[in-house]
């Protein structure tokens, strides 16, 4: 069973009708037909928003961006560019602070609806910081700064054991079994 | 606002997040006169008349504006564009390309179908024939099954028809057409997926449910009684709000139409239950079961949300943060951002 039917593939026909899109993908230098996109909703005090989920590189390697192409843009926690000179005025938002312990990021075991998830949490906090001042869940001091502590039992584990499958990481070969240097160079 | 009835709970509702927000309607607004503006000018004699139609004219489009529809009615004393309506088509298409925002321009059976630069939504323009007694033909070309024809129709009519149900339910029709419509949208994010029914069938299904006055939530329910109703029939029964002899559900295929059946029948015990409660404090909240976290409601209450972000008890429930303990739990990352030298 689909546990969130509103994750949608984007063809390249879609993101070229979406501008925030077309000007990320023109910032990365990127084709759209060689951008991998996903959109999802979001059901937030601001009314229903539409998030897209950017693959830059593979999911195992390079980190997602995520879009949020409605409501306010001003946020405590956005990244550049950023729009009008304003500090934090933009469609990205920044989910999560990228040296901190594997628990407390989204890696590619969780999937889309991990990560879309995260960004759901994040709109939240948005809509909650605009009306309050105040950011309710943990967030990082910005700029470079020091990880949080390792708490493994923060761990959320994923969603669906299929997900691990789909993303299991190729282990380490044993030193015996991997290539020398001279069979890769025959290779 | 202080919210203490249910009636109020879908008003602000509607308000916050159904409706198509100002900028958008704003930004639509300068772009199709603009755009009528510039296919004047492109067409010289050809250019008799344009209006709006469709769902943006009738005001019913919900959350985001998809699509402008512009009747071009064109001038054609010599025959020539009766008997060719691909190259009224083709009129159209070399007109669209005048205006400076319109950057991919595709023709469809009825419209051309126009991407504007810096904007989500686009603009079919639609060209059109006077047919000699007071009403419109519209050019319909389908090559794949070889028509290549003038189609009778009424676009105004059913401009007429949404406004009139409007006044005879006291402003209800429109609004709640829209929160029928949100629920329609809410089962996927991309533009291109089925939705459980086309736009138009919502409209048609609630303007021959509503006869009279009513609160909202009695609209919502007499909505989705009468999806069942109809969706549940094997022939068409859907009548057109702008011409009663035709019906909406014509082309709806059976199992896009079992599926919707589906999907409406899965609801309507959470709408009965809604509209049913009495309390109407819980009444807003059994409404979250069917529109989501953004329905106003003592359990969406910013305040709540926010202390269980900050228990870290929150969890996702469909594609919203919830109090309930039965969700999804979020992976509990520190949100961040760049130092102010970084930007």
């Amino acid at each position: 069973m689909r546990l969130d039917s509103t994750i949608a593939l984007l063809t390249v026909r879609e993101m070229r009708r979406l501008p925030d899109v077309a000007a990320y993908a023109e910032r990365a230098r990127v084709r759209l037909w060689d951008l991998l996109a996903y959109s999802a909703l979001a059901e937030t005090g601001d009314g229903r928003l539409r998030l897209v989920a950017v693959f830059p590189g593979h999911p195992d390697t390079a980190h997602p961006d995520v879009l949020c192409l409605d409501g306010p843009r001003t946020s405590k926690h956005r990244n550049p560019p950023f729009e009008d000179g304003v500090f934090g005025k933009s469609a990205t938002l920044c989910l999560y602070y990228r040296q901190d312990p594997q628990e407390r990021r989204w890696t590619a075991e969780y999937g889309l609806l991990g990560l879309f998830d995260i960004a759901r949490v994040h709109v939240t906090n948005e809509y909650i910081w605009r009306r309050d001042g105040r950011w309710p869940s943990e967030d990082a001091p910005h700029g470079m700064t020091a990880p949080a502590r390792e708490e493994p039992s923060l761990a959320v584990p994923p969603l669906s054991p299929r997900n691990t499958i789909l993303h299991r990481r190729p282990s380490v070969l044993p030193a015996s079994e991997r290539p020398t240097t001279a069979r890769k160079a025959a290779a | 606002m202080s919210i203490s009835t249910v009636q109020q709970a879908f008003e602000e509702f509607e308000r916050t997040s159904v409706r198509v927000a100002d900028v958008e309607n704003r930004a639509a607004k300068r772009v199709q006169a603009e755009f009528r503006e510039a296919v004047q000018k492109a067409l010289g004699a050809w250019y008799a008349d344009s209006f709006l139609a469709g769902s943006y004219r009738r005001k019913t489009q919900a959350v985001h504006l998809k699509d402008l529809d512009i009747v071009i009615v064109l001038n054609d004393p010599t025959g020539e564009l009766r008997a060719s309506p691909s190259g009224a088509l083709a009129l159209m298409k070399g007109a669209a390309h005048t205006y400076s925002l319109v950057r991919h321009v595709e023709v469809k059976c009825r419209a051309v179908e126009c991407e504007l630069d810096g904007h989500s939504f686009w603009a079919d323009l639609v060209p059109a024939l006077q047919d000699g007694r007071g009403g419109l033909l519209l050019a319909y070309v389908d090559r794949k099954e070889g028509i290549e024809e003038w189609r009778p129709a009424d676009p105004k009519g059913q401009v007429a028809a949404c406004q009139a149900k409007n006044a005879a339910t006291d402003g209800a029709y429109v609004p709640v057409t829209r929160i029928c419509k949100f629920w329609n949208q809410s089962f996927t994010s991309s533009p291109s997926q089925e939705k459980p029914m086309p736009s138009y069938l919502v409209e048609a299904i609630l303007h021959d449910a509503l006869s009279g006055s009513c609160d909202w939530s009695d609209a919502v329910l007499a909505f989705f009684e009468n999806a069942e109703r109809h969706l549940s029939l094997p022939y068409p029964s859907v009548p057109c709000p702008g011409k009663s002899t035709d019906y909406v559900d014509e082309k709806l295929e059976d199992p896009r139409r079992l599926k919707a059946l589906a999907k409406v029948q899965t609801v309507l015990p959470y709408v009965r239950a809604a509209a049913n409660e009495t309390d109407p404090y819980k009444a807003m909240d059994a409404w979250v079961f069917v529109f989501g976290q953004s329905f106003p409601a003592p359990s969406t209450k910013p305040g709540l949300i926010a202390k269980a972000l900050r228990n870290r008890t929150a969890t996702v429930v469909g594609t919203g943060v919830s109090v309930s303990s039965s969700g999804r739990q979020p992976i509990p990352v520190r949100s961040h951002g760049p130092a102010p030298t970084e930007s």
